[in-house]
């Protein structure tokens, strides 16, 4: 069994026996990988909070035939910050989300690894503008899976869109912007507030850490992301909530 | 053709359904049974049937139990104006052992995991906030998991009650009895520094 050492991201945490967890990790080298981590759950684990979701850590495992198992972890860098403010949290579970969703092969890829640790420390040191950071993020991460949002042209006519006056309409499953007079192109094409062509394409272009919105903007370059992401990603369903099921 | 009897081969796919327990485990448990005294398995078979028959969650706190309420909820003595949120019943035996705790619990039913699109609505946070104002709570300690969804749920419940004046609490965090500093990490040590005590 190969033993391997890479830095990596926890993405997800999920109970596992009596006292592990198999985590989900982006890392640098190899991608996404799923591993075991034994024991970690026990209050005297060596792991201790090492491997809490967000961290970034310096991780050695071996390869198993369907589970990676992992035998060291230090952090590099715990994002702590992140997770103890709930805007930020939520901002950071639907990145990973999104992450997971458009990772569907084995190939790794370090630009990635280094968005997301970006993003996160983005996350981290701001105060407000965390949507701006989750909506800049999966725009630059659908462009490095190639399923980059068309913001220039309508997606129908072909029509530039600088200077269009009227409303505007994205359309997820085509994969970017319909004009008003294309807007019957696709039943779930839904309309953009002014101002929000613009603010997409900024985050598109400028580095997540400057990503700012105005907050009426902001829930509305979510959706776009979201429903973008959601009709294109290879492994789409993991961005479904799960069946509610209460525990008695 | 089934390797075994049927009754067997039914008694493996059975246990294989239980947490933890893979095809090998299932055989080597029913095997077990099929030699040991019959008595022992009717045993068996009874506890089942009654823990399902029987048990419920307490309507007050969602423990479980066999009333309407949990013995708990039922016991006078206790401190009616402590409530001590956890995230499954099994967590209330825990606590209990430490014999350090009085107040009433409430059983929230897991944890929020913005992560994983665990919701609060998935939660029995709203009926905590129901009890507060009902019950006169003045302090709500809350015991979730110290990990990333536990204190996710913290977060959550202490701002839904922020304006009901009531007290939130969460259990201190640091480093474990009996174990080495040297293995300890940053994120738990910084934490028992944060909340270091004077001797």
């Amino acid at each position: 069994m190969a033993l391997y050492k890479s830095k990596g991201i926890v993405l997800r945490s999920i109970r596992y026996g009596e006292a592990d967890r198999i985590l989900d990790l982006y890392t640098h080298d190899y991608g996404m990988v799923s591993a075991i981590a034994k024991g970690i759950r026990r209050t005297r684990s060596r792991f201790g909070a090492r491997l809490e979701p967000l961290s970034c850590v310096d991780v050695m495992a071996y390869s198993g035939r369907s589970l990676d198992t992992v035998t060291q972890a230090e952090v590099l860098r715990s994002f702590h910050g992140v997770r103890e403010h709930l805007g930020r949290l939520e901002a950071a579970g639907s990145m990973v989300r999104n992450v997971r969703a458009l990772s569907g092969g084995d190939e790794g890829d370090r630009r990635v690894f280094n968005l997301l640790y970006r993003s996160l420390e983005t996350l981290e040191e701001r105060g407000a503008g965390f949507k701006s950071v989750e909506a800049a993020f999966g725009l630059k991460l659908a462009t490095l899976a190639g399923y980059a949002p068309e913001l220039e042209a309508c997606m129908s006519c072909g029509a530039s869109l600088e200077g269009t006056e009227g409303l505007l309409y994205y359309a997820p499953v085509l994969g970017g912007i319909l004009c008003a007079d294309c807007r019957a192109e696709t039943a779930e094409a839904f309309p953009l507030p002014p101002g929000t062509l613009f603010g997409l394409r900024s985050l598109v272009s400028g580095p997540v850490k400057q990503a700012v919105l105005e907050e009426r903007l902001e829930e509305s370059a979510r959706r776009v992301v979201g429903a973008h992401i959601l009709a294109h990603a290879p492994a789409a369903t993991s961005l479904e909530p799960r069946p509610r099921v209460r525990p008695a | 053709m089934a390797t075994y009897a049927r009754p067997v081969e039914r008694l493996i796919t059975e246990l294989s359904r239980l947490p933890s327990i893979g095809p090998k485990s299932a055989q080597r448990i029913a095997f077990h049974v099929v030699r040991g005294r019959p008595e022992e398995a009717y045993g068996l078979a009874e506890a089942l049937k009654e823990v399902k028959d029987r048990i419920r969650p307490c309507k007050r706190c969602f423990n479980l139990t066999e009333e309407e309420e949990c013995e708990i909820c039922r016991d006078s003595r206790r401190d009616a104006a402590v409530i001590c949120a956890v995230e499954d019943p099994y967590d209330i035996g825990s606590i209990e052992r430490t014999g350090e705790y009085r107040g009433l619990y409430h059983v929230l039913g897991g944890s929020l995991s913005p992560l994983d699109g665990i919701e609060p609505e998935d939660l029995r946070i709203a009926e905590l906030v129901e009890r507060v104002k009902g019950e006169g709570t003045e302090e709500i300690v809350v015991a979730t998991n110290p990990n990333t969804t536990g204190e996710a749920t913290a977060m959550y419940i202490a701002q839904e009650v922020q304006e009901l004046g009531v007290r939130v609490t969460v259990l201190a965090s640091g480093l474990p009895v009996g174990g080495d500093l040297e293995y300890a990490d940053e994120v738990t040590l910084g934490r028992a520094f944060a909340g270091r005590r004077q001797l």
